[in-house]
């Protein structure tokens, strides 16, 4: 008797849960910074990392072009939940997206047991005080190292935009660091 | 003024990280595919947040009819109305509501 046989999803020829596993084994700790730095605090990075993965699994199917491109979508992903995160936190109080830094800065002191005045502390505050996309393009490519390419996927953003705003975030945060 | 440079800081962060959280993290994400229940919630919370919004707007609709005609509802208040009907929801379905508030927002 003929029995049918089920195709188990794959991507890249690895089946979708060990293709997950890996991801999360290889990204879980860059994804939780990246989210963090957006954040600021410990609880809300946490939160909306697991809501990330949670989103990854859901739209697996929707990552074209397998391996080469998870990084930017997985990326992506986290970086809308970031943005929509700060937009609806601070919506009622007026504060628009690009402000929304100089609030976080409120919280950073409560996330850390470095001294305010520490290097690394009045580093973050000034990265705070750049605009929400600004210090975003900052981020990935002061701390991740990511191309510009990468970032433009990313955001969505050219990335003459995003030289233009990593120039103008590096200017900025000099002049902050030399006050 | 000595111009700031980038190398005094490095990558260096002030934040806290709780010891073993990234252990702890990754077990909870990769539970995500082994938990088919956990990924069909956000569809069950959909559902179960359509059927309690339609209650609401029903129920709503009721108590302006009832003000309108200058007759006031049974209940106190249309919230004991609301909740009188989620009364009869499973357990599954409120823990389920309760547990995913937050997805649900971030939903939109």
């Amino acid at each position: 008797m003929e029995t049918r046989k089920t195709t188990e999803p794959t991507i890249d020829g690895t089946p979708r849960e060990e293709w997950f596993a890996a991801a999360v084994e290889t990204y879980a700790e860059p994804l939780y910074w990246h989210i963090r730095r957006m954040v600021v605090r410990h609880d809300e990075a946490q939160d909306l990392l697991q809501e990330m993965w949670l989103r990854a699994w859901r739209s697996i199917g929707s990552l074209r072009g397998g391996n080469g491109e998870l990084r930017p979508w997985l990326y992506a992903i986290a970086t809308n939940l970031c943005l929509s995160r700060l937009k609806r936190k601070y919506m009622w109080q007026l504060v628009p997206l690009e402000d929304v830094g100089r609030k976080l800065s409120e919280s950073l002191e409560a996330s850390t047991d470095l001294d305010p005045d520490s290097i690394e502390v009045r580093f973050q505050k000034a990265l705070l005080a750049l605009p929400t996309k600004q210090r975003l393009v900052f981020n990935l490519r002061y701390y991740d190292e990511l191309p510009y390419a990468e970032i433009s996927r990313i955001t969505g953003m050219s990335e003459n935009t995003l030289k233009t705003d990593y120039h103008y975030a590096q200017k900025r945060i000099r002049e902050l660091m030399t006050l | 003024m000595k111009k700031f440079d980038f190398d005094n800081v490095g990558k260096r962060m002030p934040y806290n990280v709780p010891d073993g959280f990234f252990d702890e993290a990754r077990k909870r994400a990769c539970a995500i595919t082994g938990d088919g229940r956990q990924a069909r919630k956000p569809q069950v919370l959909r559902r179960a947040a359509a059927i309690a919004a339609a209650a609401a707007v029903i129920i709503g609709a009721a108590v302006i009819g009832l003000h309108l005609r200058g007759e006031r509802p049974a209940a106190a208040d249309p919230q004991q109305l609301y909740l009188s009907l989620l009364a009869d929801a499973s357990d599954d379905t409120l823990e389920e509501m309760g547990a995913n508030y937050m997805e649900e927002i971030s939903n939109d």
